[in-house]
């Protein structure tokens, strides 16, 4: 009979906390938040020119939940995301190329091509993957850290979600599971004021989504989502709960987001007021002032990130856009089932198919 | 009064003629001098009058009924008046004629002649009705449907072939050809496309031991087919046409089968084993334990047969035909000697039924007794290979260290490329030759 | 051989693979203390402990999705939907997630989880715990649906399931669950995609699955009393479908009789009609004849449940019907 292989450590293994970073890792939270801008702003500019095509909900103005989230987890964590996940994924420490190149459909892409922008996945950094469906990976996230319960593992779930997944069924019925069942999975909603069009305000029968923690026996909080820092450290925190086998967190992060749900969108919904308010919070600008003021940063050394960057962003876009092949109509049934492939007559094991 | 009506011999020479419409009704009043139907001859279409007034009580003869002249086909009479039964009666009998077999044949061709499945002008008939239609080159125009809404289904095309319908013949040839006792597939067909008319039907009945191209043939004649000779033509095209063949030789040492024969033979008890019979049974084991070997090119891939059935080629004055001995793994050589016998002996008086001739997985064709020393035979559609005997020859052999003077038999398979491969059938052809080899085994 | 039930032979599947593998778990609603709605997970929780015999809220969505999660984090999860009129609920979860996340994400993920549920009428419980819902299922690529009609075939599908690395739809029957076969003691797996013929003839086929697979078999018996021979195939595997066992059997009889319990209109059996279109139009001899419940939602009272779902004398008219036969 196979045993569960108990992994016993002498000292539980976490990111170190917010006290004891080096200036190295603050540039590289910083880079990263660079890096997921250019990348998102890329995104625009080639949906744009209609060299992306489909659907593509961009994550500029939120990076810094992305990032600061995700630099609080470990390589044996697991991570669920949204149809706004690119951020995410690139967070967890993405290839650039790899990326835009499953933006762009093309073979060479993290899903071959056939997940895209809405169902990015890098299954290897334990990213179980985007969904289209508002709310969907909130159970899925859930049973993940079921899965992690079982195994005895002190891995945990970050399960990212909106302010408007907070009123799906989904996130009801799953708060109440991993409250009732005390799973180490930490919520994540990015509150970023509007589902669609509507605003959170008008959707929700109250003011905080974090208030729905006390619904479900789990500790709920606030964070202000623009602040890198602060959302990694509420992320420690909750993360070292879920390890010491107290069961799940909410965390409410307050941010926005820069343009609209998607391409077609005039936001209409919104005033350029606020909007204009945003951009002066804008992550990437105070964490940058932080760290000037701490004397890691300079305006120079900013620049030669910024260039650093963009030359990333040129690389990908070559990458996927002019050297990357698309793929072979042929592939188009692969990989559906486990050990099964389509034909005309239905489906046939992969092996005798060969044969 | 009941008045009977009959059929008139309208023409001098008028035998028989074929209802076509009724013009009059069950019901309807007639007076002398209308008009009740028309039929036609062999020449034309003419009117029948009524030599009675009164109302027509019954049709005794439906559209497109054939009948001899003279026959009752319909009944005149005073409304309400009961019909006599020997009157039906005789209506009945009118179409049979006399042997059994006849009668089942008859039966089926009245009710082809009955009006085909057609309905509102398209003939319609079952997927499946259809291809054994092609397969068997019958015209579904000569199908009478049973289906619900008169359609053809399997069961009909299967009538129509059991009653020797595979040839394409007018209604009044069949009709004489049944009653003058002659095999249509052995008609020269003088229509359009080799149909068979009347007039063929006739003269093969004068000289039924004609053969179709003989020495009486004159120089630049040129002598329609016979059923039999086109359709052996078309699979002989089609065969060399679209299977690929490949061709292993080898030589089968049958010094032991040719005594063992001979051996059972002296003992008297049932009939005679031929030699074919031994072949048989060694090309059934073989096929038996090499399934790759037993299967056929369909649409959509290679079918293994499972069964195992073989077909011995026969010859016949006008042509080729092979009937096939069903199951031959499971049938002792004594069985199979029989069988092939009779299916022989039926082969030669035509009486095959399509059972009898399809279906077969591989063929097996002598020519030894012609003095031919090996010939490469051609793969019938349908099947994987076939298997060309020579003649046994005396033969001087170098076996097991000495000079001897052996039994040797050319064996000659022709294989279709697509089924079965180089390596794989030359297997199969020693596995044939090994069981002709050791004999003895085949009598088990 | 053991006789045991179609539930006593799902729950012994459930513990076998749970003694044999540590990340096979049970998760759904009543499936501890209660034994489950149909007894089909009794005394489970008594050998294998609350945490791997999970009494779950009435949550379908949290039930299904988290299978998907564990399944996808290193667990083998068989999750139970209590009726399969209650998919639905979890109908994204099952269709979106579970079916559509290896292929989304390029072959790179395995979502091996089994959602259990059952169906079907005959209790007079009507429309909304009484139906057959397998077609919606199988229209989404991507998860498998299995139907045992079996005590036999329960158990062995069952294991198969549990051990296969796609997410399968186990749709059981609540008529079926008291019923009786033999059942090997010793472990014995069925593969998923063959079919059972559990009659043979050669006049005409009839096809069928779950509690229909053996109406279907009672009419070949009567069948056979009035000279008619019946091929009787239960498919047992909706996806991946035995197409070849029917289109084998249509070439032999010419005729195909199709039953399902699952509403008349856009049935699954349709798709079974179309194959046997497609690879075996010359071989059939009559039209296609589909047996299936009425278009209507399945109603209570019990001459209506009857009427409404196939019967036997229903499927023998029309195998005749094939025949030519009134």
């Amino acid at each position: 009979m196979q045993k569960v292989k108990e992994v016993k450590r002498k000292k539980p293994d976490a990111a170190p906390a917010n006290g004891d970073l080096t200036p190295e890792f603050k540039i590289g939270l910083l880079r990263r938040m660079m890096e997921i801008r250019a990348f998102e702003d890329k995104v625009f500019e080639l949906l744009a020119r209609n060299i992306l095509q489909g659907a593509s909900h961009v994550y500029a103005g939120q990076e810094a939940v992305a990032v600061g989230a995700c630099s609080a987890i470990t390589d044996r964590d697991y991570v669920t995301s949204t149809h706004r996940g690119h951020g995410h994924c690139l967070a967890l420490g993405a290839d650039l190329k790899l990326m835009m190149a499953e933006l762009c459909g093309k073979a060479t892409g993290y899903c071959k091509g056939r997940g895209g922008s809405m169902h990015i996945a890098d299954v290897s950094k334990r990213n179980l993957g985007a969904t289209g469906i508002v709310g969907g990976n909130i159970p899925v996230g859930t049973g993940a850290a079921l899965a992690c319960k079982l195994q005895k593992k002190d891995s945990v779930v970050l399960c990212f979600f909106g302010d408007g997944a907070s009123n799906e069924g989904t996130f009801h019925e799953s708060l109440n599971m991993a409250g009732k069942w005390v799973l180490p999975v930490i919520y994540i909603c990015e509150n970023n004021l509007y589902g669609m069009s509507v605003a959170f305000s008008r959707a929700c029968a109250i003011g905080d989504v974090c208030a729905r923690a006390a619904g479900y026996a789990m500790p709920g909080l606030k964070v202000d989502g623009q602040k890198v820092l602060e959302v990694r450290a509420a992320v420690l925190e909750a993360a070292d709960r879920a390890r010491q086998g107290k069961g799940p967190t909410l965390i409410e992060a307050m941010t926005y987001r820069y343009r609209g749900h998607s391409r077609s969108d005039p936001r209409v919904y919104r005033t350029r007021e606020e909007e204009a308010y945003w951009r002066e919070r804008d992550p990437i600008l105070l964490f940058k002032a932080d760290l000037v003021s701490e004397g890691i940063l300079t305006e120079e050394s900013f620049a030669a990130l910024q260039g650093e960057v963009d030359k990333a962003i040129a690389a990908a876009e070559k990458f996927a856009v002019e050297e990357s092949p698309y793929p072979a109509p042929s592939e188009v049934t692969d990989d559906v089932y486990v050990g099964w492939v389509e034909t005309p007559k239905g489906l046939v094991r992969t092996e005798e198919k060969k044969g | 009064m009941i008045q009977k009506v009959i059929l008139p011999k309208l023409g001098e020479t008028v035998e028989v003629s074929t209802i076509e419409r009724w013009i009059k009704n069950e019901g309807d009043t007639v007076a002398a001098g209308d008009i009740l139907c028309e039929i036609t001859t062999d020449k034309a279409t003419l009117e029948v009058e009524s030599y009675y007034r009164g109302t027509l009580l019954r049709i005794l003869a439906p559209p497109g009924t054939e009948l001899p002249v003279g026959s009752v086909i319909a009944v005149i009479g005073e409304k309400g008046e009961a019909i006599p039964q020997d009157i039906l009666a005789q209506a009945e009998a009118a179409g049979k004629a006399a042997p059994a077999e006849r009668a089942e044949a008859a039966a089926v061709a009245a009710a082809v002649e009955a009006a085909p499945a057609v309905a509102a002008g398209r003939l319609v008939a079952s997927p499946r009705a259809r291809r054994l239609a092609r397969e068997l080159l019958i015209g579904l125009e000569h199908v009478r449907g049973t289906g619900p809404g008169g359609r053809i289904v399997e069961a009909d095309v299967q009538a129509t072939a059991k009653a020797g319908r595979a040839v394409r013949a007018s209604p009044l040839a069949r009709k004489v050809a049944q009653r003058e006792g002659v095999d249509l597939a052995s008609v020269r067909g003088g229509g359009t496309g080799g149909k068979v008319l009347k007039e063929d039907v006739l003269r093969a009945a004068r000289a039924p031991a004609a053969a179709p191209a003989g020495p009486t043939a004159k120089a630049g004649q040129v002598i329609p087919l016979t059923a039999m000779r086109r359709i052996v033509a078309e699979r002989m095209v089609h065969s060399k046409r679209t299977i690929p063949c490949y061709y292993l030789e080898m030589d089968a040492d049958v010094t032991d089968l040719v005594a063992l024969r001979n051996e059972l033979n002296a003992k008297g008890d049932g009939g005679k084993i031929s030699f074919n019979d031994f072949v048989l049974k060694a090309c059934a084991a073989a096929l038996r334990a090499m399934p790759a070997v037993n299967s056929r090119w369909v649409e959509g891939g290679i079918e293994r047969r499972g069964d195992v059935h073989i077909g011995l080629a026969v010859g016949l004055d006008e042509g080729l035909i092979v009937p096939v001995i069903r199951h031959v793994d499971r049938k002792s050589l004594r069985q199979v000697s029989a069988e092939a016998a009779d299916l022989a002996q039926r082969a030669r008086s035509k009486k095959l039924v399509p059972d009898e001739y399809q279906g077969g997985c591989m063929t097996v064709s002598n020519l030894g007794m012609f003095g031919v020393r090996s010939f490469i035979p051609v793969v019938n559609p349908g099947e994987s290979t076939i298997l060309g005997l020579g003649a046994v020859q005396d033969q001087v052999v170098f076996r097991q260290g000495s000079i001897e003077v052996r039994k040797v038999m050319s064996l000659a398979l022709s294989v279709d490329h697509r089924l079965v491969d180089g390596a794989v059938g030359a297997q199969f052809l020693k596995m044939i030759r090994d069981g002709m080899e050791a004999p003895q085994r085949l009598i088990e | 051989m053991p006789v045991i039930m179609y539930r006593e032979a799902i729950r012994d599947a459930l513990a076998e693979e749970m003694r044999r593998d540590p990340r096979v778990f049970v998760m759904g609603e009543d499936v501890a203390i209660y034994g489950g709605a149909y007894s089909a997970t009794q005394n489970l929780v008594q050998e294998f402990g609350e945490e791997r015999v999970r009494d779950t809220a009435i949550s379908e969505m949290a039930i299904a999705g988290a299978a998907v999660g564990a399944a996808m984090a290193g667990m083998r999860p068989v999750a139970e939907i209590m009726y399969v009129d209650f998919m639905t609920l979890a109908m994204d979860q099952f269709v979106n997630q579970a079916a559509k996340n290896r292929y989304m994400f390029g072959g790179k993920t395995t979502v091996p989880m089994v959602l259990r549920t059952e169906g079907g009428a005959g209790r007079c419980i009507a429309a909304h715990h009484s139906q057959s819902l397998e077609a919606w299922f199988v229209h989404a690529p991507g998860v498998f649906v299995v139907m045992p009609a079996t005590p036999y075939d329960a158990k062995g599908l069952l294991k198969t399931c549990i051990r296969d690395d796609n997410p399968i739809l186990f749709i059981e029957h609540k008529m079926l669950y008291n019923n009786k076969g033999e059942v090997p003691s010793e472990e014995y797996l069925i593969p998923l995609g063959k079919a059972a013929v559990r009659r043979e003839g050669d006049d005409v086929t009839i096809v069928g699955y779950s509690r229909m697979a053996l109406r279907a078999e009672e009419a070949g018996k009567k069948l056979a009393d009035q000279g008619i021979s019946a091929d009787v195939i239960d498919l047992r595997c909706l996806k991946p479908l035995d197409i070849d066992c029917v289109l084998d059997s249509v070439k032999k009889t010419g005729r195909l009789v199709l039953v399902s319990e699952g509403y008349k209109e856009g049935n699954f059996v349709c798709e079974v009609a179309m194959k046997v279109m497609e690879f075996a139009f010359d071989y059939l001899d009559a039209p296609i004849e589909r047996v299936c419940a009425a278009n209507c939602p399945v109603p209570m009272s019990p001459v209506l449940e009857d009427e409404a779902i196939p019967r036997t004398d229903k499927i023998i008219a029309a195998a005749k019907r094939t025949l030519g036969k009134a």
